[in-house]
């Protein structure tokens, strides 16, 4: 995985980058191996973001205007004739936004190495954590309680932080399992974006970071 | 991060030589990328992340697979699970292409499929850790 400091740490990374450092200087042959990624990608992804929604072929087929016998040919890591219409009309079908994006092979090397079923799926708009997160927030505001605010400064950020008492924070301002851990001085530790703090003698998790 | 959990082989011919490295040498360098890529992922990931990535089995062939790399030309290895350990390992049989719904060469997949007997009669001799070829 490539990190937030630009360094690929793991051994699979770094032997990653030392097969496309090679190729470096064969036009030809990285941009089969690229073409090939992108084509292998969509395809994966189409099933696994079918699977995640539970939804058969036709199921989707269904959703997004299509036959099933389309979808069987896009979920195939050989097939790469389909449009950008088409993804789009997919994108819509599972609720997501498609992104479409020229990028660097350097960037290829920390998408090879994050090539999982985990790393392919996307959350639809209903379960995103953002939408889910900000929701909790305004509906944690409108509750009347007044609750206990305190701010902080991450040093490295340089941003704000506002933090709410723990006991207050609705569910989906939990700490997300698996996102990484960071440590911010005075105190207060945490994970991602929504942290948990401690600052004397108050506890809490951080519910924004501004 | 994946962890690599399959072992690709390629076959080696009784005189020591690597059939499947002198094929990948054949190939021109973006039709080799498209298949370095695929094999990748089949050694990263396994056969059943990547949807269809390995066809077959193929009739009258039942231990046999392909991977299918649709380049300038129709690539089409042909593989086998195993054929020593088939929950960790498959190994490269023959290097083939497909021309009009028909294999190049001719023989291809009778040949695959004698080579494969040749491995499990002689597995330390008759194949070898997969040569990748960089151009």
């Amino acid at each position: 995985m490539l990190r937030q400091e630009g360094v690929l740490t793991s051994k699979s990374s770094s032997e990653l980058r030392t097969e496309l450092m090679e190729i470096r200087d064969d036009k030809e042959y990285r941009h089969g191996y690229a073409d090939e990624s992108t084509t292998v990608s969509v395809a994966t992804q189409l099933k696994v973001l079918r699977e995640q929604r539970n939804l058969t072929q036709s199921q989707l087929a269904l959703e997004a205007g299509m036959r099933q016998s389309m979808i069987s040919r896009y979920e195939n890591v050989s097939y790469s004739s389909w449009s950008i219409n088409t993804l789009r009309k997919l994108a819509v079908a599972f609720d997501v936004w498609l992104d479409v994006r020229f990028r660097s092979f350097g960037e290829l090397v920390a998408a090879t190495d994050e090539f999982s079923q985990e790393a392919l799926e996307v959350p639809r708009f209903d379960d995103d954590p953002f939408f889910k997160d900000a929701a909790g927030m305004v509906a944690m505001k409108k509750n009347s309680r007044p609750f206990e605010m305190v701010t902080a400064v991450d040093p490295r950020f340089r941003n704000a932080i506002s933090v709410e008492k723990k006991d207050r924070m609705p569910e989906a301002l939990a700490p997300k399992a698996g996102q990484p851990r960071f440590t911010i001085p005075q105190g207060i530790k945490g994970e991602g974006g929504i942290l948990n703090a401690t600052l004397g003698n108050f506890t809490g998790e951080i519910a924004s970071i501004y | 991060m994946s962890i690599s959990k399959w072992k690709i082989y390629d076959y080696v011919d009784e005189n020591g030589k690597n059939e499947i490295e002198s094929w990948c040498r054949s190939l021109q360098k973006s039709d080799l990328g498209r298949l370095n890529r695929k094999l990748q992922m089949l050694e990263e990931n396994g056969p059943n992340l990547g949807p269809k990535l390995l066809a077959g089995p193929i009739k009258g062939y039942p231990h046999l697979r392909k991977l299918c790399v649709r380049g300038n030309v129709q690539l089409r290895p042909l593989l086998c699970k195993g054929p020593i350990d088939n929950e960790q390992e498959f190994t490269l049989l023959k290097g083939a292409f497909e021309v009009g719904y028909e294999y190049s060469p001719a023989g291809a997949l009778a040949d695959a499929d004698i080579r494969r007997q040749e491995v499990i009669r002689n597995a330390p001799t008759r194949r070898c850790p997969h040569v990748k070829v960089v151009k």
